[in-house]
């Protein structure tokens, strides 16, 4: 049980850091708009194929 | 494949799916020709697939004014970075489609659009072109309205993001909170029980210190300004709660009873329900926060050095400028005509449904719309000077002054919280004799049992489910004390151009004479009007298309402004004249005469019609014992018409009210709600105790409103009606819970008959019935 010493400190630690991520995530504004990144998500990184949006 | 399902064709046309996305089709984008589809990307796209070409936009801005110095100092727009408020996007289609606009113009950077705020973020690279990237967007099928960035706005998201950050640091504190305290209640022992309750403190300290500094600020605020507020006992009860857990923390006997797990997941919970509230409404905001939309964006100013017409950004217009206003084109500013004749619709300002003759001479209004000739004007005001510019003004003006309504929870904390102090210090004077130790312990337990979570709780869940539960019936309310406000008006003003009417003209009745050849005469209508801009022609040729009339080829048409059409038909000669007729008949607001060879061959009578479901709507308020009024700023006889049409009692109908007297009105009468639409009703809109905007209605109003309706007309007020009561009827039978097991637990911790232990369980319980009961809220909303 005595490991309780050594892992609390740890855990404390684990969890500051990841409160320290979320308030950098935060802080980017990566929560400002939770709507547009799962349309992003559904649409192909690639070229659209003949997709010509000139006027022709 | 080979499989057909048997497919109800009242289900589809009532539900219609986008036929590119197949998400659901949103009532104003049915009915029309061909297939359906849910926004203008999924149908440009469809058409690109299909090898269309784009089409071009259908405003007639060519946004030349973007690439102006003047206006892109003016919008922050130097480097070359500008948001645009783009109409109607809706799915990943649009998305699709603006993210790919580098692509398409040579000369943008980047561009993202934040899809909940239909803001579009563009970077063009030096000497690229924002009026080419606007017109591209405008060819996808988004008109784009440039943003000024507002501080506001910034400070928002600033606000928003610290709120969250508090609530990210709450949520991980409590949640390692917990650990320990399961430990700790489940008899830790005397060794591991002194450290878990020290590293406990130490989880705590970021929640007291960091995360609740909000209730603190707001306490002292409130404290100031002599008032009582739901945070004052929240904060006392973290300041006891904390400085008994500390206590107790050096007293090894007692080491269980820190309570700093029940303080931190209280101090969670109560931000994590202002932060959604806080989110719900900015969002029911900013879908409303449309662009100043009342006067155009740009106008055709005439340059001195080179006697031409160039576009210009609207504010950059000066006094003495000449602008041109083609038909069809709003005024951007209050001036003089020099040249031109014209007819103006002034329904923006007076309600007249009538379109308004204007000659070299005449003053015209920003925000008024120029209807058949091009009008050269000199301007006399701009900007916030004009008429308009003055009434948005007002409207602002209103909105500030607005009288904060106490609202019930705030009312009943101020009694609870002063009750539940004088019952501790009672405890405390009758206890301390006896045991110090158990006088502290048994104080400690009613402040926990007392807790105002549910309290402060109750009535924003409450409020929060009704709005979102509005918003899936097409209203979109602004916050969540509206159906408070809403629940206690016991009358109602209603529009009558545009909310209980259509708001255009119509074609109310066409009579052909007896003895003349109907299918000929319409059709030589139809010919002679087809090419014809103005509304009344308009009018005339969407009733005989609906109709099915087949055209015959007219030659020799001429229109003369004012005056009428006149055109060869088959070898007769035909010609269309406005009747002198009153127009005090009904609806009617104009009649047209159809002549054959000087033979009066039918009579076309125009106006206003009364919407599909008004009368029905208005029957149902005074069935919820409200007073439904007319307030118009037309004429009495069209007023009364219409009063008549949806059974409002003559009594109750004001006629010929400006924007001023409107605002009278509502201020006299402070129990009253306004629904309308105009720029004419935003002052009133913003007076009333709870302003509805209608569907149509200029975008102004939408800042005024604190309601805004998806679908034209009144026919959800019962319903909104209905809900805000229901609302209101849930948030009190909670504050009934709250009050009974308050009650209870309070008695049972006074005498000493609970341990803080047991109230700290108790509390969690009932707050979860209550949440329970305002989640699961009223009936008509759902």
């Amino acid at each position: 049980m005595n490991v309780l010493y050594f892992i609390l400190p740890l855990s404390f630690l684990f969890a500051a850091g990841c409160v320290i991520v979320f308030i950098r995530a935060t802080l980017d504004g990566q929560w400002d708009d939770l709507d547009t990144p799962a349309h992003r998500i559904l649409l192909d990184d690639s070229e659209p194929p003949q997709g010509d949006l000139h006027d022709r | 494949m080979a499989l057909t399902l048997p497919i109800d064709a009242a289900a589809v046309s009532a539900d219609a799916l986008c036929v590119h996305c197949g998400t659901a089709v949103p009532e104003h984008r049915k009915g029309g020709p061909g297939e359906a589809y849910c926004c203008a990307g999924c149908e440009t796209l469809a058409a690109v697939f299909r090898g269309a070409s784009l089409p071009k936009g259908t405003s007639g801005e060519d946004y030349a004014y973007l690439d102006d110095a003047d206006f892109r100092r003016l919008y922050g727009a130097n480097d070359g970075a500008i948001d645009f408020y783009l109409e109607g996007v809706h799915c990943s289609a649009c998305v699709w489609l603006v993210d790919r606009l580098p692509q398409a113009v040579p000369g943008v950077k980047s561009a993202a659009l934040d899809l909940s705020r239909s803001v579009a973020h563009i970077t063009v690279a030096p000497g690229g072109s924002l009026a080419e990237a606007a017109r591209r967007l405008e060819s996808f099928g988004f008109r784009p309205h440039a943003v000024k960035d507002g501080d506001a706005e910034l400070l928002q998201k600033k606000e928003n993001r610290k709120l969250l950050t508090r609530l990210g640091v709450a949520a991980a504190s409590v949640m390692n909170l917990m650990l320990f305290a399961i430990a700790l209640y489940s008899g830790a022992g005397q060794e591991w029980g002194v450290y878990f309750a020290w590293a406990s403190f130490a989880f705590y300290l970021p929640i007291v210190f960091y995360s609740a500094v909000p209730f603190y600020a707001s306490t002292f605020a409130s404290l100031r300004a002599r008032r009582m507020s739901i945070d004052v006992p929240i904060v006392i009860g973290i300041a006891v709660g904390t400085a008994l857990g500390v206590r107790n923390l050096f007293h090894p006997g007692q080491i269980e009873e820190i309570y700093f797990d029940s303080l931190g997941t209280l101090v969670f919970l109560l931000l994590a329900s202002r932060y959604l509230v806080r989110r719900a409404q900015q969002k029911s905001l900013s879908s409303a926060q449309v662009v100043f939309r009342m006067m155009p964006a740009s106008c055709r100013r005439l340059v001195p050095e080179t006697g031409r017409y160039q576009t210009a950004a609207v504010e950059l217009l000066r006094a003495g400028d000449r602008v041109e206003v083609r038909a069809g084109e709003t005024f951007a500013a209050d001036g003089t005509v020099l040249a031109g004749e014209s007819e103006v619709n002034t329904a923006v300002l007076s309600g007249e449904t009538r379109p308004e003759a204007v000659a070299p001479g005449s003053v015209v209004f920003a925000g008024t719309v120029n209807l058949s000739g091009v009008l050269h004007v000199q301007v006399d005001t701009s900007g916030a000077a004009t008429r308009v510019g003055r009434i948005v003004k007002m409207v602002q003006d209103a909105a500030a002054r607005r009288t904060p309504i106490a609202n019930a929870a705030d009312r009943i904390a101020f009694w609870f919280t002063f009750a539940v102090l004088a019952l501790g210090a009672l405890t405390l004077l009758y206890w301390w004799p006896k045991d110090s130790s158990l006088a502290l312990n048994h104080v400690m337990a009613l402040f926990i049992v007392t807790c105002p979570c549910a309290l402060a709780m109750s009535a924003p869940v409450a409020s929060l489910v009704s709005m979102s539960r509005a918003a899936k019936h097409g209203m979109l309310v602004k916050g969540p004390d509206v159906f408070e406000k809403l629940a206690t008006v016991d009358r109602i003003y209603l529009d009558k151009t545009g909310t209980l009417t259509e708001g255009e003209f119509g074609v109310v009745a066409f009579t052909v004479a007896p003895g003349a050849d109907a299918a000929a005469v319409k059709g030589a209508a139809l010919a002679l009007e087809r090419g014809s801009t103005h509304p009344i022609a308009r009018a005339i040729v969407a009733h005989l298309m609906a109709e099915g009339v087949c055209e015959i080829p007219a030659v020799d048409v001429r229109e003369t402004l004012g005056a009428g059409v006149d055109g060869v038909v088959a070898g007769r000669r035909y010609s269309l004249r406005r009747l002198d007729a009153p127009a005090a008949a009904g609806e009617v607001v104009t009649s047209i005469a159809l002549y054959e060879d000087n033979r009066q061959v039918a009579v076309v009578r125009l106006g206003d019609r009364v919407r599909a479901g008004a009368a029905e709507a208005v029957a149902a308020l005074r069935g919820a014992k409200l007073d439904v009024h007319l307030l118009s700023g037309d004429n009495a006889a069209a007023a009364r018409a219409a009063a008549a049409a949806v059974g409002i009692a003559p009594e109750n109908v004001h006629a010929g009210a400006s924007p001023e007297d409107k605002l009278a009105v509502v201020k006299a009468h402070p129990g009253a709600a306004m629904v309308g639409d105009g720029a004419n009703d935003s002052a009133a809109l913003a007076a009333a105790r709870v302003g509805v905007a209608v569907h149509g209605g200029m975008e102004v109003s939408l800042r005024a409103a604190d309601v805004y309706f998806l679908k034209p007309g009144v026919g959800a007020l019962p319903r909104l009606v209905a809900g805000a009561r229901e609302t209101v009827a849930v948030i009190y039978r909670n504050f009934g819970f709250s009050l009974v097991y308050n009650l209870i637990g309070a008695a049972a911790a006074v005498t000493g008959h609970m341990s803080p232990l047991a109230a700290a369980v108790l509390m969690p319980i009932s707050s979860f019935t209550i949440l329970a009961s305002s989640v699961r809220g009223g009936r008509s909303l759902r």
